[in-house]
């Protein structure tokens, strides 16, 4: 098979206030013409990075990349810039359009920008907004189509230059189910007709199963590689949730835990004690931080501590949990978190006991007593029955965690549904009032 | 630059209501401008005129007076000692003092008086009617600025009034010419014969018995005129107690001149500060707001010069457009203006002022450019450097 995408142990290092980050680490990969294949993997995985530098935004720190036969290694910035020009579609999760261009000139920008732009150009470019269903819409401004409808114009401009190799990043993410189906089989059938290479960076498994192979990426590196039809298809429908496998595998850990682990963790003045010394006495809120200096952790803290009245209010207790020795724990929860007791996770003991994984910012909620909360649960396939009609108060006790989506994972109350689907949870008010903005920033 | 020029106006063109507001800031700051210009333009002129149009090369005042025309006092003697150095082609007393004219009972107009000598350096062409006949006759040649608010016409009587001896007297004169625009001092003029000068002029009475004439300044023509800095030099070695200057020197010392130019030059340069900041400010917060669009469109390839040229091609076209709309705006609201008001727009000014202003839109919008070619294509996909 003739390739037109090939990496060779391609990584990128970060570096960081504390040190350096390995966020692609040694991937080696190939994409043919006409294959179109899905990268997965939980944020911190890696995937984003490995994306900036296949489309060329990011130069690797090792190994190589070849697209349509050439090395992207020697070339200057303006050579990226030209090659990325012809020889790469795009699309993104957002922003994807220029908002004062219609469908039709935002797909002949791409015409234009490479010098094509001419009237065959443009009978061509219609046509394939015909096919992709918008033959109607090609006068139509960005606001006045629908998100799906901007997604397939998006499309259309990714591949109107003939492109070696089409990226697309978080193609469904603002779409609804239906929608991100039809864009995705969409652009997978015209990646296949129109011999191309094709990459989608996806959180939402379900898309996968339009992909002719899935990559699992997990920590900077390949963790799987799948590529029977079957296997694929059995990938996709097995978890119909929007998350992914790791913190699926972490909510399977804990759900048969009747309590939260009694961990022993280091105080900021270097004390060691028992988490349960924390909980036991009220439910805890515990924020696990990725590393010093990340935006999204400090995003997060700042919201916690605006928040903390009406938190500790409802009887939370509140702490950070950082990655560092507990000298550098209390100076930064100094900065960032004051007020909130300070722990320090040097070796991620506690981290890994919970079953989270690198790179990513969690907040787990520990409760002994039964906290009763107003739940209300939308979309997100048949977990959107629930809780069942005309109740909606419930109750529950135990471990909560909350991703860096920013929705609350229930590990026991569904204990019977062998889905668990995140939803959107209101405790008590108090809760939608901290995590009502979804952590949209953590990457890889 | 076919990319650029259409990005651009198609966000101008589908934006139109912003850029169109944004344009009238513009437009508002280019009123203020020529406004000012045109004022510092009319009082200037208001003040100069009359010097300006001189027929004469030099002025001469008396020394140690700080070229001031009012305590400047010249005999005949200085004249005839002026007119003896080589050089000189011819030379005329002048004086100045100001009187209200009467043309109705119910109108009062102040009005410079001028004396000359009639024939001489200092009596300006009459473009209606004729010069000053001697220097005994009543006649008065007015400035057009006259004639204009008060209808005069040649021919007709006209009185005004002075105070002398503390008491108002009234002299009628009669109109024999009309010259072009001749103010002093922000008043616009008539010009008489010496002897009416120091009939009208307020004071004591005239005293009949005097001979000698006195005058505030002597108004030289010369043989080569483009020889005046020597000529100057000339003069006040060979004619005692003098100073000789040239017409600009010479309007730039009238009272207040300076600090009245100073003044309105300082305020233009702080409406073309703001308008710098506010064009600045604008493109600067429009950039920010799209950096996402920015990073999108390098991402998918579209070089630096290319986002460059957009920007830049926006600025040029929202400045231009305001600054037409502030200078036809301008233009068609001093025609509503009464020649009362000293406004002129004179085209150098107007040019000079539409080119400082047409180039503060690039210059103020300079930071924003830069800052755009500054965005990060990674941006688009979440990620910054």
């Amino acid at each position: 098979m003739a390739y037109s995408l090939e990496t060779k142990s391609v990584t990128k290092v970060y570096k960081t206030d504390t040190g350096e980050t390995r966020a692609v680490d040694g991937v080696s990969m190939s994409v043919g013409n006409g294959e179109f294949v899905a990268l997965v993997g939980p944020s911190g995985s890696g995937k984003t990075s490995l994306l900036a530098m296949l489309a060329t935004l990011l130069k690797p720190s090792d190994g190589e990349i070849i697209i349509d036969g050439q090395s992207l290694s020697k070339m200057s910035d303006g050579q990226r810039t030209r090659f990325r020009r012809e020889k790469i579609g795009f699309t993104f999760q957002a922003n994807n359009l220029v908002p004062y261009l219609t469908a039709l000139e935002n797909v002949e920008l791409m015409l234009q920008l490479n010098g094509r732009g001419n009237h065959a150009g443009r009978e061509r470019a219609k046509e394939l907004l015909a096919r992709l269903g918008l033959g109607e819409r090609l006068n139509n401004l960005p606001r006045q189509l629908s998100g799906g409808q901007q997604q397939r114009v998006a499309i259309a401009r990714a591949l109107i230059h003939n492109p070696a190799l089409v990226l697309a990043d978080e193609p469904t993410a603002s779409l609804d189910t239906e929608r991100a189906h039809q864009v995705v089989q969409t652009f997978a059938n015209l990646v296949h007709e129109q011999k191309r290479a094709g990459i989608m960076v996806t959180h939402d498994l379900r898309m996968t199963e339009y992909a002719d192979r899935v990559i699992q990426m997990m920590d900077g590196t390949v963790r799987r590689v799948i590529g029977d039809r079957n296997e694929i298809k059995a990938f996709a429908s097995s978890r119909s949730s929007t998350e992914q496998p790791a913190q699926t595998r972490t909510l399977i850990q804990l759900k048969f835990n009747d309590f939260a682990p009694d961990l022993e963790i280091m105080t900021g003045t270097g004390e060691r004690i028992r988490l349960s010394s924390l909980w036991k006495e009220k439910p805890l809120l515990l924020v696990f931080t990725r590393h010093f200096g990340c935006p999204q952790c400090k995003e997060m803290l700042d919201q916690l501590v605006q928040n903390k009245t009406d938190l500790e209010k409802s009887g939370l207790t509140l702490a950070a949990v950082t990655q560092g020795t507990p000298a550098e724990a209390l100076e930064y929860c100094k900065r960032q978190a004051p007020g909130v007791v300070c722990l320090s996770d040097p070796d991620r003991s506690a981290y890994h006991a919970f079953g989270l994984e690198r790179g990513t910012i969690w907040q787990v909620v520990l409760s002994p007593e039964v906290i009763k909360g107003t739940a209300t649960a939308r979309q997100h396939g048949h977990i959107a029955e629930l809780p069942p009609q005309g109740q909606d108060v419930m109750q529950m006790s135990g471990t909560f965690i909350i991703g860096t989506d920013g929705r609350i994972r229930l590990p026991y109350y569904y204990e019977n549904i062998a889905d668990h689907a995140p939803i959107d949870l209101l405790l008590n008010g108090v809760l939608s009032t901290a995590w009502d903005k979804p952590f949209t920033g953590a990457m890889g | 630059m076919k990319i650029p020029v259409m990005l651009s106006f198609k966000e101008m063109w589908r934006n139109r209501g912003r850029f169109l507001l944004f344009s009238l800031v513009i437009a508002l700051i280019t009123l203020l401008v020529l406004f000012i210009a045109a004022l510092a333009d009319g009082l200037g002129n208001g003040n100069r005129e009359y010097i300006q149009k001189l027929n004469g090369d030099l002025v001469v005042f008396k020394s140690n007076v700080d070229l001031s025309i009012g305590a400047s006092q010249l005999d005949r003697a200085k004249l005839t000692e002026v007119k003896r150095v080589s050089g000189v082609k011819d030379a005329g007393q002048v004086n100045f003092t100001s009187v209200v004219l009467l043309p109705d009972d119910s109108t009062k107009l102040n009005v410079a008086v001028i004396g000359v000598e009639p024939g001489k350096p200092g009596e300006p062409p009459a473009l209606q009617g004729s010069q000053l006949e001697s220097k005994t006759s009543r006649g008065a040649i007015l400035d057009r600025n006259v004639a204009l608010r008060t209808d005069y016409q040649i021919g007709d009587e006209i009185t005004v009034k002075t105070i002398q001896d503390t008491k108002e007297q009234l002299y009628k004169l009669k109109v024999v010419g009309i010259t072009d625009g001749r103010q002093y001092s922000i008043q616009p003029s008539i010009i008489v014969s010496q002897d009416t000068f120091n009939l009208v002029k307020p004071g004591l009475l005239p005293n009949p018995n005097q001979t000698d004439l006195i005058s505030n300044i002597i108004v030289v023509q010369l043989n080569d005129p483009t020889q005046w800095k020597q000529m100057a030099a000339t003069l006040q070695n060979k004619v005692a107690d003098i100073t000789a200057v040239d017409k600009v020197t010479a309007y730039k010392n009238t009272p207040g001149y300076s600090a009245q130019q100073s003044t309105l030059s300082t305020q233009n340069f702080f409406s073309l500060l703001i308008g710098l900041l506010v064009i600045g400010g604008f493109f600067q917060i429009q950039t920010l707001q799209k950096v996402p669009q920015i990073g999108m469109l390098k991402a998918i390839g579209a070089p630096n010069i290319t986002i460059a040229l957009a920007a830049l091609t926006q600025i040029v076209m929202v400045t231009i457009l305001g600054v037409a709309i502030g200078t036809g705006f301008t233009l068609l609201l001093s025609l509503s203006f009464p020649p009362t008001i000293p406004i002129i727009f004179t085209p150098s000014a107007v040019v000079v002022s539409v080119v400082l202003l047409l180039l503060i839109g690039p210059v103020g919008g300079f930071v924003s450019v830069r800052y755009a070619l500054r965005v990060e294509p990674l941006t688009a996909l979440g990620l910054s450097s």
